[in-house]
C-alpha cells in the first residue's frame, strides 16, 4: 500500500500528469483513427522521449496503450468501422443501437464499462503483479525458457490463423532475433556480410513497418472510404436509461474479470476477450434474439473485457519481463531504452517506475472517462480527415520515428523492407504479429535455453523435467499442442458415427 | 503449346496463398540455414551459436514442406475462413485495387530510404510526400504541393527544432 501511495506521489506532479494526459489522449486518437495503432504510435514517439525521466515516458506509453482501447469503440458505434480490432464485436450491437437513436447510451455504457473494468483490472494488477514478481525471484533460466516457449506455443494456437502458419511465423521471428553478435560466444551470426546487421535487428523499425507502412500500402491499394457517414450524438442523449443501466451491470462485472484473466495469456487477448464476453452474454441473456439487433449487453461486456485485458497484459510484463502482445512488447522496448529492465527485480530496483506506472493507470483511467464522453464530437471530426491526406502523414511520421531511434537511415531501410514484406505476408494471409512477438522474446528465450543446458551439464534437456515449475509448464505446453488435433479427431469420429 | 498452357494453368490453380507463402519462407530459411551451418552447432550439453538457429530453421523447413505436400496432395474442398485477430486497424476495403500503385509506392519508398542520406531529409521527404499525395489522388496538384510544404515544414520544425532530432542534410551540408 505504501508503494502505491508513493506511486501516486510520483504521478501527481504536473509533468507526469501532463504526460499521462497526453498518453491517454493520443491513445484515444489512434484508437479512433485507422492506419496507425498503439504500437505504431508508441514506436513513433520512442525517439522523442529520450530526454524524459523513465517513469514519465513509461506513464505516457502505457496511457497510449490502454487509451486506444477506449477510442476503438467510438467509431464502431457511430460509423460501424472499428478503429481497433478489439472493437470489432462492439460494432455488431453498438452500431445497431446508434441507428435506433441510442448512440449516446451505447457510447456512455462503453465508456463507463471501460472505466469500471479498467479500474477493476488495475486493482487486480496492484495485488497480483508484486506477488508474481516476488514468486518469480525463484525462477532461473530453465523457468524463463519454459515460460517463453509456453507463450509462443499458446499464441500460435490462438492467433486466429492456422496453427502451422503461426508456428512458422514464430520460427521466422526467432531466426530474425538471432541475427547479430551472439552474446554468449561473441560470434557474428547470419549478417550476410552486412555490417549494420551486426548489432542485430531492432524490434521497433520492424514493428513500425509491419503496423504502419503495411497499412499505408493497403490503403494505397484499396479504394478506402473517404467520408464516413457519422451518426450525430447530442450531449443530452449521452445518459443511458434505467433499463439500459440495469442490463449493463452484469456484463460489465463479468467482462471486467474475464478480460483481466484472458489478458494474462499470450496472444491477442484484447480481441479474444471481446469474443468470449459476447458469447457468454448471449448465452446468459434472457433475450438472446436481441443480440445482433442492438443489445446493450453486446456493448457493455466486450468493451469492459478489452479494457481489462489491456491491464491484465501488464502482469507478465511487469513481474516476469515477458511481453505477450505487440503493444506490451513495445512497452518493454521503451523500458529497456530508458535503462529499465522489467521483471522480478523491477519492484526492488525501480519502485518509482513500477508503482508510478500502476498509480498512473488509476489516474489515466479517470482521465479517459472525463475525456471520452465530452470529446466524442472532436474524435469524430478527426475521423473525417481524408484517408488520402492521413496516410502520407503516417508514412512521414513512421520514417521520422524509425530514423530518430538511432539517427540512422539503416533503421528507415529496415522499416520500409519490413512494411513491404508485411504487406506481402498479409496478402498471403500470414499474420506478422506472432513473428514480431517471437523477435522480442527470442533472444531471451535462446539465452535461457543455452544457459539451462550449460547448467544441466550431463542432464541435457531433462533439466526441464526435473524442476517442478518447468515440469508443470512443459506438461501444459504439450497439452496445448496435442489437444486441438485430438479434439478434431474425436469430433470427426463422432460425425462419422452419426452419418 | 496448349498442353503447356494447360499444365501451367493447373499448377497456378494448385498454388494457393498458403503454398506460395510457405515456398517464400522456405527459400529465405534455406538461405539463412546455409549461413547458420557455417557456425559452430555445439551439442545439447554445450550449445554453440548455431544451435537454436539450426533447430528453428529445420523446424520451419519441415513444417513448411509438410503443409505444402498436404495442400498439394489433399487440397481443401473449400476455402477455410481464418479470422485475423491481430490487425491493429480495420480499413474498409471497397472496390478496385491497383497493384501498380502499390508497386510504385514500394519502389518510391525504397528509393527514398537509400537516397535520404545523400539528398538530405528536406528535399527527399518533400518529394516522397508530394508523390504519396498524388498517388492517393489528394485533390489537385497545387493543393497537394501546399499540403506537402505544410507537412514537411511542420514535421521539420517539431522534430528537428523542438525535439532536436538531427536529420541528414546530405549534399546541402
Amino acid at each position: 500500500m505504501e508503494g502505491l501511495l508513493n506511486g501516486f506521489a510520483i504521478v501527481l506532479t504536473p509533468m507526469n500528469l501532463l504526460f499521462a494526459l497526453a498518453g491517454v489522449f493520443l491513445g484515444t486518437l489512434v484508437g479512433v483513427l485507422p492506419g496507425i495503432g498503439p504500437v505504431g504510435s508508441m514506436a513513433l514517439l520512442l525517439g522523442a522521449t529520450y530526454g524524459l525521466p523513465p517513469e514519465t515516458a513509461i506513464i505516457m506509453f502505457a496511457g497510449i496503450y490502454y487509451g486506444s482501447m477506449y477510442g476503438g469503440s467510438t467509431t464502431s458505434i457511430l460509423i460501424n468501422i472499428p478503429g481497433e480490432a478489439s472493437a470489432v464485436v462492439t460494432a455488431i450491437d453498438g452500431n445497431k443501437m446508434a441507428k435506433r437513436g441510442r448512440a449516446g447510451a451505447a457510447l456512455s455504457i462503453a465508456a463507463i464499462g471501460s472505466f469500471i473494468a479498467g479500474t477493476i483490472g488495475i486493482v487486480l494488477l496492484t495485488f497480483l503483479a508484486p506477488t508474481l514478481a516476488r514468486f518469480a525471484l525463484r525462477f532461473g533460466p530453465p523457468e524463463y525458457f519454459c515460460i517463453a516457449l509456453f507463450g509462443l506455443v499458446t499464441l500460435s494456437q490462438i492467433s486466429g490463423q492456422a496453427a502451422w502458419k503461426s508456428f512458422i511465423m514464430v520460427g521466422v521471428g526467432l531466426l530474425i532475433g538471432a541475427i547479430g553478435v551472439d552474446v554468449i560466444t561473441g560470434a557474428t551470426r547470419m549478417t550476410f556480410g552486412l555490417t549494420p546487421l551486426q548489432k542485430g535487428i531492432d524490434f521497433v523499425p520492424l514493428a513500425m513497418g509491419f503496423f504502419g507502412i503495411t497499412e499505408v500500402l493497403e490503403a494505397v491499394e484499396s479504394k478506402v472510404i473517404q467520408k464516413a457517414d457519422v451518426i450525430k450524438v447530442r450531449m443530452r442523449e449521452l445518459l443511458p436509461n434505467r433499463e439500459e443501466a440495469r442490463r449493463s451491470a452484469g456484463p460489465i462485472a463479468r467482462g471486467s474479470f474475464l478480460g483481466f484473466f484472458v489478458g494474462l495469456l499470450p496472444g491477442p487477448a484484447g480481441v479474444i476477450s471481446t469474443f468470449i464476453s459476447y458469447f457468454i452474454e448471449k448465452k446468459l441473456s434472457k433475450k438472446p434474439e436481441e443480440f445482433g439487433e442492438g443489445a446493450i449487453e453486446g456493448v457493455a461486456g466486450p468493451e469492459s473485457a478489452n479494457n481489462s485485458a489491456a491491464v491484465g497484459a501488464f502482469v507478465p510484463l511487469l513481474s516476469l519481463g515477458i511481453p505477450f502482445s505487440p503493444p506490451t512488447a513495445m512497452l518493454l522496448t521503451a523500458m529497456l531504452i530508458h535503462g529499465i529492465t522489467p521483471g522480478p527485480l523491477l519492484l526492488s530496483e525501480h519502485p518509482q517506475v513500477f508503482w508510478g506506472l500502476i498509480a498512473s493507470m488509476y489516474i489515466g483511467n479517470f482521465m479517459l472517462i472525463l475525456l471520452n464522453l465530452p470529446l466524442v464530437g472532436l474524435f469524430v471530426k478527426v475521423l473525417k480527415t481524408p484517408v488520402n491526406l492521413l496516410m502520407p502523414i503516417i508514412t512521414i511520421l513512421c520514417i521520422i520515428g524509425a530514423y530518430a531511434l538511432n539517427n540512422s537511415v539503416v533503421d528507415v531501410i529496415l522499416m520500409i523492407i519490413a512494411g513491404i514484406v508485411g504487406y506481402g505476408l498479409k496478402k498471403l494471409s500470414f499474420s506478422t504479429a506472432p513473428m514480431v512477438l517471437a523477435l522480442v522474446i527470442g533472444p531471451m528465450m535462446e539465452n535461457s535455453l543455452r544457459q539451462s543446458l550449460l547448467i544441466a551439464q550431463s542432464a541435457g534437456f531433462t533439466i526441464f523435467l526435473t524442476r517442478p515449475i518447468t515440469r508443470l509448464i512443459v506438461i501444459v505446453t504439450l497439452a496445448i499442442i496435442v489437444a486441438p488435433p485430438i479434439i478434431k479427431i474425436i469430433n470427426l469420429r463422432g460425425r462419422k458415427k452419426h452419418v | 503449346m496448349s498442353n503447356v498452357s494447360g499444365a501451367l494453368g493447373k499448377i497456378k490453380a494448385k498454388l494457393s496463398k498458403n503454398i506460395i507463402g510457405a515456398l517464400c519462407i522456405i527459400a529465405v530459411t534455406t538461405a539463412y540455414l546455409t549461413q547458420a551451418l557455417k557456425l559452430s552447432f555445439g551439442s545439447a550439453l554445450a550449445p554453440g551459436p548455431a544451435f537454436m538457429p539450426v533447430i528453428v530453421s529445420v523446424f520451419i523447413l519441415v513444417l513448411g514442406a509438410y503443409n505444402i505436400a498436404k495442400e498439394l496432395l489433399f487440397p481443401p474442398k473449400e476455402a477455410v475462413d481464418e479470422i485475423s485477430l491481430w490487425e491493429e486497424d480495420e480499413v474498409s476495403p471497397g472496390g478496385e485495387t491497383s497493384a501498380a500503385r502499390v508497386l510504385a509506392l514500394m519502389a518510391a519508398l525504397l528509393a527514398y530510404s537509400f537516397v535520404m542520406d545523400k539528398v538530405g531529409f528536406i528535399l527527399s521527404t518533400t518529394l516522397i510526400t508530394y508523390f504519396l499525395l498524388r498517388l492517393m489522388k489528394f485533390k489537385s496538384w497545387w493543393i497537394s504541393l501546399i499540403a506537402t510544404v505544410i507537412i514537411v515544414g511542420l514535421t521539420y520544425f517539431v522534430f528537428e527544432r523542438l525535439l532536436r532530432i538531427r536529420f541528414p542534410t546530405g549534399m546541402w551540408n
